[in-house]
Order: structure tokens, then C-alpha cells, then sequence
């Protein structure tokens, strides 16, 4: 393990390494801000992912035509052993609006850019695959949401009849199509599989069907406090990570300490929500290879965890326990004696759930040696949580940027090295435990005081960024406070925006029926709008599969495997 | 294969210790404990249409409108989204969460509180000040306080042109008078 350096001194290094290419704009705390050219932008993350391992977060895209005359691209790394957040901060003039595109260095980046030339309508050029990725298909060319010219109701004329520009397949391959109601994923999305006979040789991706625009919200309708109620619900199963993102990145931007308590009950919050999804995971995970039994038995275990979190804060998912400078409501006064029985119960049962699992030879079948991202893989597309950790990467936001009370804490990063279904698997069953460690010491150590921070005026234009480990991985906000009382750009990069991208690794060479459990094994949400077209190419008949049909495909196969 | 019975023995004892988790809902009600913030309920008599809830809902369910003499509040809670800052900001404590959660219905209008309060006018003018309610309420707080005038407390009945053409005059009268 290298010596840990402060933001200071590799701010220092950098202006030392590369003194024409990088001007020093901010180092404090945990961030670092560069100004760079945009031609410097390839080489500086290749020396980036070569020389210090860094990982690429996301890309942030600003329109500050009106008060600076420039579009501000800010691509942000992570430099994990630092526990520090590099911003590399591009001026794009509008008149010329390009940046080389870093795709081909780091692949992670390829969404990011793609989210870019769709959004703000900055192109990055070079990139591999530079397709629409975001907008939708009758949206019209040239006409790009989140430039501030464009106003957060306003509706383009669509052009009638686009269809998405999709990748035929490889010669002598069949076309599988998945979609666009994906049987495992919450989202509508939509993926056509390129098989030969049963094998999967490669797939194309569409998505985005239900782009719901929570960001131009957040910097053209929403006051600061209002965000965190519309960050609650960009996910369902997991919201608090998001409120609790963006309140942390703005309380950075402004400066605000939040009281110790607000950061404790926090962290019990963040962890209780961990406990039900990968609870709830196991369950769906279970349901999709057809072993109904655990599927129930999971989801009876988890229901009080919900119970909990609605003792606790009013509701069983969406809390509104956050806010800018701490949490709305403190915990009640029996909290303690109420929370500490209830999360030994599902220690207990969890531990019985796992002894089952881990000892199932039909779930070793399906589980194992499917779905496989190699570690090489994982850390060239970016991908984060169990799906990184089930590769063999030792990453986990609470222990590398620590946040809330996890500085407090003690606990193991769980790591995996098969890179399989069943690495990915194992990792969240290991990871149920910590969490409820974490939550007995949370509810130990947790200290008496306020729960909300007096603060003046957030002033604008001041940039603050924020890691959560969600139970799906990092995610990450990028807050740069404006004038007129809202954010003047709020980024959010939802773990599943990384983890998707590695499909292609995941699928290449599996079968068909490994398709769902591979790409359900990233735990990205899960839908319950069910149906499937299978298009036969030579003959061109079509065939709809229903969720009672698909199940039936995909249990035959764990029976003729078991055999 | 022993390996196998043996992790199916277990995942049926899982099974087997847990029992019925399960309620016969509806019928077996399930009512909602503690702090449950369910439909927002709102105490007609101690609103004065002030606007304070309108203007902290994230989700704009609450709408204020004057029309024909009257301030109409009006909760859209189809959209309510139960993050109770509408409670919190209610200077009145006129809104609370109800923990009513059964909230399913047929007819959007179910799910629709309007509130209508009499506007209150400049006595010079006529121009619309704002509900009488809330003029009669910050005026009873003034006049408790034992502080200010009543010809100040009064003055709250005109709008702020008047309120300045008065002051004008009075001070070119008290100017004339004193020349």
C-alpha cells in the first residue's frame, strides 16, 4: 500500500509533471480541480490510468455561455489510495464545440461522452461508438436539453418515423432481441442478443426509453432544498443514497459542517437501505433462475427492515429524512431498543439464508463459472460496487472517500476474485453482515446533539462533488451552486450508468439462457413489465414470449443442467 | 448428491421457521404506526391562505388562485408525494400527515382539498390585499403586543400606493402647517 498523499502535494506533483497542460484551480479537503486544455485531455488520462491507477467517475457538462461565454466539461477521477477526487476542467468554446474523446483510453468513458454529445451538444471526437444514447430517436438534431437556452417544459417538434440506429449482426449470427420491457430490469431497455445457436457471440444496447430529465429540473424549477426530494426518487429501492449524494456534495460547495448526529443517522439510514436490497436481490435473483422458495423467504426477511425505516422515519422508502446541513428528523427516543432486536433477527436469519445458498449445488451450477467480467475487464469499463468488488477489485467509496459516519466505522471490504454470477453473489451475501455490524455500531456510538446545521446563504458558484456506496456501487453527484437559490448544474451518476456498460464483457460466449441471471447478477433495477420478441431472421416469424414462457425457458434449462 | 439433501434440508427448515408471515389484508387491517406520514389533512378553520405550504412543496400539488372575491387553496394530493414540508412550513399549524395510506380511488376528485377564503380589499382603492383572515390575524398579533397604534394597525386595510399617497400628504399638510 503506497503512502496516502494529501490533495496539497499531489496537486504539487501534478503541476510538477505536467507544468504547460494543468493550471491548480482548487485543492481542498478531498478535491482537486485542474484547468486543462482540451488536446491535453487523451494524455493526461492515459498518464492518469497507467501511472496512477486511476479510476474514471463521469463527465460533467456545463453550459456557462451566459455568465463565463464557454461550455465547462469537467471529467471527473477517482484516485482511490488518496481518498481524493481529481476534477479535470476542459473550457469548450461554443464556436468550435469538441473535445477529444478519452473513450479509446479509458472504455469506461463511453456513455459519459455519449451523454454529452446528446445533452449539451458537445462532441467528442474520436469516439468509438458515437451514437444517440440518451435522447430519443424522433428528438430532433441539434436541439440539446441541458444547454440553459432550453428551457425545462419546453417540448421540441419530433421527427416523425427515426427508428434507433442499431448494429446488425455479425454475418452468420441470429438476432435475439431483448426488450424493450426487459423481463429482469425495472427499466424499459432494450437489447438485441447476436447468437449462433444457443451461444452468445455479441449484443447491441439501447435504453434511456424513460429518460425523466431529474437534472434540468434540478437547475431550472427546484430550490436547494426541494432537490433532495426528487434525488430520493431517482431510484426506488435505493433513493436515500441519492439524497444523501447531493446534500453532501452542496454541503461541500457551501462549506456547511453538518452536525456529528445528522452524519450518524445518516449512515444507519444508508445501511439499513443496504440490508433490504441485496435482501431483495437475493430474492429476485433466486426468482429468475426459478428457485421460488429463497425468492419468498428473502423478501420475508427484508420486510422488516421496512418496518424499520418507516418507524423510523415515516415511510418505507422514500424517508425525506434529508436536507442540506443534516436530516429533517432525529431518530425516536426509543430508537435503539427498537432497531437493535430486529436487525439481530435478520442477522440470525440471514446467516441461515447464506448456510442454504452457499452449500446449494443447483445454484453452484447456475451461478458458477456464468457471467464472468475478468478484473482486466472491470477496471477498463469503470465498474463499480459487488460487480467490481465480485472481480477482484478492492474498491468501496465508504473506505476510499469515507462520508457520513463511515470514518467511525470498522468494517470489511468484501471482495471476491471469480468475477462470476456467483463471485457477485457471494459478495452481497458477505456484505449483509457488515452492514448490520455497522448498523450495532452506529446505534453504540452514536453521539447526542443537533441534527440540523445553521447555515447563511449557500453563495454561488462554488463546486462541490460527493461519493455514496450504494448497495449497487458509487454513486456519484457533482453540485456547482448557482444564483436565484438552485444549483447551477447537479450531476448525478447512478452506479448502474457503469455497470450496464460491461454487458457485453458479461454475455460474450455464454448461452442464452445465462443471459437474464449474468445481466440481473449487476443488481441493476428490476422491472415487473414482462414480454419478449424472438425474431427468427430466415424466416422472419415472430414469436412473443410471456413472463409465464420466458420463466418456463429459463427454469427447463437449470433442469437440464441439475440432470 | 449427500451435499446437496443436506442444503435442501436447511432451506426447507428456513421455510419451516418461518410459518405464515402473511395477513388476510384488507380484511385484517394493517394500520400504519408512530410518525407514518400518510395524507396530508388539512384544518380548514386555521388556514389563512398565506401560501407558505404552496411555496415549499417540491411536487407543486398546492395552488393558490383569486377569483370573485375569494382566495381558493387548493391540495392536488394525487401527486402528493408525503414529504410533509408543507406541515413544516404552515406558520398556523393548520396541516398535519394523517396516517391514511389507503388512498386508492376511482374519481380524481377524492383526492382534492380546495379551501375558499374571502379576499380582503383596500379601503381607499379596492385593490386586493390578500385573505381577510390573514389581515385580521397579523392585526390581533400587533394589537396584542400592546406596542403599536391603532391608527398603524388600521393602516394594514390599504394597499402599499395608498399607504404612501397618505403618508405624502400628511407630511406636505404637516409641512404646509408648519410654514
Amino acid at each position: 500500500m503506497p503512502i496516502r498523499r494529501t490533495a496539497r502535494q499531489i496537486a504539487e506533483q501534478f503541476a510538477i509533471q505536467f507544468p504547460e497542460w494543468m493550471q491548480l484551480e482548487m485543492a481542498t479537503g478531498d478535491t482537486i480541480q485542474f484547468g486543462v486544455d482540451r488536446k491535453a485531455l487523451p494524455p493526461i488520462t492515459r498518464y492518469l490510468r497507467d501511472e496512477e491507477q486511476a479510476r474514471f467517475i463521469v463527465s460533467v457538462g456545463t453550459d456557462r455561455r451566459l455568465d463565463a461565454g464557454y461550455f465547462e466539461i469537467t471529467n471527473i477521477f477517482g484516485l482511490d489510495q488518496d481518498q481524493v477526487f481529481l476534477l479535470l476542467r476542459t473550457e469548450v468554446d461554443p464556436a468550435d464545440p469538441n473535445i477529444p474523446s478519452i473513450t479509446p483510453e479509458i472504455h469506461g468513458a463511453n456513455w459519459a461522452e455519449r451523454e454529452l454529445q446528446d445533452m449539451l451538444g458537445v462532441t467528442a471526437v474520436g469516439h468509438p461508438d458515437p451514437r444517440r444514447l440518451v435522447l430519443p430517436d424522433d428528438w430532433p438534431d441539434g436541439v440539446h436539453p441541458l444547454r440553459k437556452d432550453f428551457a425545462y417544459n419546453q417540448r421540441p417538434e419530433i421527427v416523425p418515423g427515426r427508428n434507433p440506429e442499431l448494429k446488425s449482426p455479425p454475418e452468420g449470427s441470429t438476432l435475439f432481441p431483448i426488450g424493450p420491457f426487459y423481463p429482469t430490469l425495472e427499466e424499459p431497455v432494450f437489447i438485441n442478443l447476436f447468437v449462433h445457436g444457443e451461444h452468445i457471440v455479441g449484443m447491441d444496447y439501447r435504453g434511456f426509453f424513460a429518460h425523466r430529465g431529474i437534472e434540468k429540473l434540478g437547475d431550472a424549477a427546484l430550490t436547494y432544498q426541494q432537490v433532495p426530494f426528487i434525488a430520493e426518487r431517482i431510484c426506488g429501492i435505493c433513493g436515500f443514497v441519492h439524497s444523501s449524494c447531493y446534500c453532501q456534495a452542496a454541503e461541500k460547495a457551501a462549506g456547511i459542517e453538518i452536525p456529528p448526529r445528522a452524519r450518524y443517522i445518516r449512515t444507519l439510514l444508508l445501511e439499513l437501505e443496504r440490508i433490504h436490497s441485496h435482501l431483495l436481490w437475493i430474492g429476485l435473483a433466486c426468482h429468475f433462475i426459478g428457485f421460488d422458495t429463497l425468492f419468498m423467504q428473502a423478501w420475508r426477511i427484508r420486510e422488516p427492515v421496512m418496518w424499520l425505516t418507516e418507524y423510523i422515519t415515516g415511510n418505507r422508502k422514500t424517508y425525506g429524512m434529508n436536507q442540506i446541513g443534516g436530516v429533517a428528523r432525529d431518530l425516536p427516543e426509543d430508537a435503539k431498543d427498537r432497531i437493535l432486536p430486529v436487525i439481530e433477527r435478520i442477522a440470525a436469519e440471514v446467516a441461515g439464508v447464506a448456510d442454504a445458498i452457499v452449500g446449494d449445488s443447483s445454484l453452484a451450477l447456475r451461478l458458477q463459472g456464468t457471467g464472468i467480467l475478468s478484473a482486466a475487464a472491470a477496471r477498463d469499463l469503470c465498474v463499480i460496487g459487488p460487480t467490481a468488488r465480485g472481480s477482484g477489485l478492492d474498491i468501496d467509496a465508504r473506505r476510499d472517500h469515507p462520508f457520513a459516519a463511515y470514518g467511525d466505522m470498522e468494517f470489511e471490504v468484501c471482495v471476491e476474485q471469480g468475477g462470476d454470477n456467483w463471485a457477485r453473489t457471494m459478495v452481497r451475501i458477505r456484505e449483509l453482515s457488515e452492514a448490520i455490524k455497522i448498523a450495532r455500531q452506529v446505534l453504540d456510538k452514536i453521539p447526542a446533539g443537533p441534527v440540523m446545521a445553521d447555515f447563511a446563504e449557500i453563495p454561488p458558484g462554488r463546486v462541490g462533488v460527493s461519493s455514496v456506496e450504494a448497495p449497487r456501487g458509487e454513486v456519484h453527484h457533482y453540485v456547482r451552486t448557482g444564483a436565484g437559490q438552485r444549483p447551477d448544474r447537479w450531476r448525478v451518476r447512478a452506479p448502474s450508468f457503469n455497470n450496464l456498460q460491461s454487458i457485453p464483457a458479461l454475455l460474450q460466449g455464454m448461452t442464452i439462457a445465462d443471459a437474464p441471471i449474468s445481466i440481473g447478477s449487476l443488481d441493476p433495477c428490476f422491472s415487473c413489465t414482462e414480454r419478449l420478441g424472438v425474431v427468427d431472421q430466415t424466416t422472419g416469424q415472430l414469436r412473443i414470449y410471456k413472463q409465464a414462457d420466458l420463466l418456463a425457458e429459463f427454469r427447463h434449462k437449470r433442469e437440464r443442467r441439475t440432470r | 448428491m449427500f451435499r446437496h439433501t443436506i442444503s435442501e434440508l436447511k432451506e426447507a427448515l428456513v421455510c419451516l421457521q418461518a410459518g405464515q408471515v402473511t395477513l388476510r389484508y384488507p380484511f385484517q387491517p394493517h394500520p400504519a404506526e408512530g410518525e407514518f406520514r400518510g395524507l396530508p389533512a388539512v384544518e380548514a378553520s386555521r388556514c389563512i391562505g398565506c401560501g407558505a405550504c404552496a411555496n415549499a412543496c417540491p411536487a407543486r400539488v398546492i395552488s393558490l388562485e383569486d377569483i370573485e372575491g375569494y382566495r381558493l387553496v387548493k391540495f392536488e394530493l394525487g401527486r402528493c408525494t408525503y414529504c410533509a414540508s408543507c406541515r413544516d412550513a404552515c406558520p398556523q399549524e393548520a396541516i398535519s400527515m394523517s396516517p391514511m395510506f389507503e388512498t386508492a380511488t376511482g374519481a380524481a376528485a377524492d383526492l382534492v382539498i380546495s379551501l375558499r377564503l374571502k379576499l380582503a380589499y383596500c379601503r381607499v382603492c379596492g385593490a386586493p390585499l390578500g385573505t381577510r383572515r390573514a389581515m385580521e390575524w397579523v392585526q390581533s398579533a400587533l394589537s396584542e403586543t400592546g406596542e403599536y397604534p391603532g391608527e398603524m394597525i388600521k393602516g394594514l386595510e390599504m394597499c402599499l400606493p395608498c399607504k404612501r399617497r397618505q403618508a405624502l400628504t400628511t407630511a406636505i399638510l404637516l409641512e404646509e402647517v408648519a410654514a
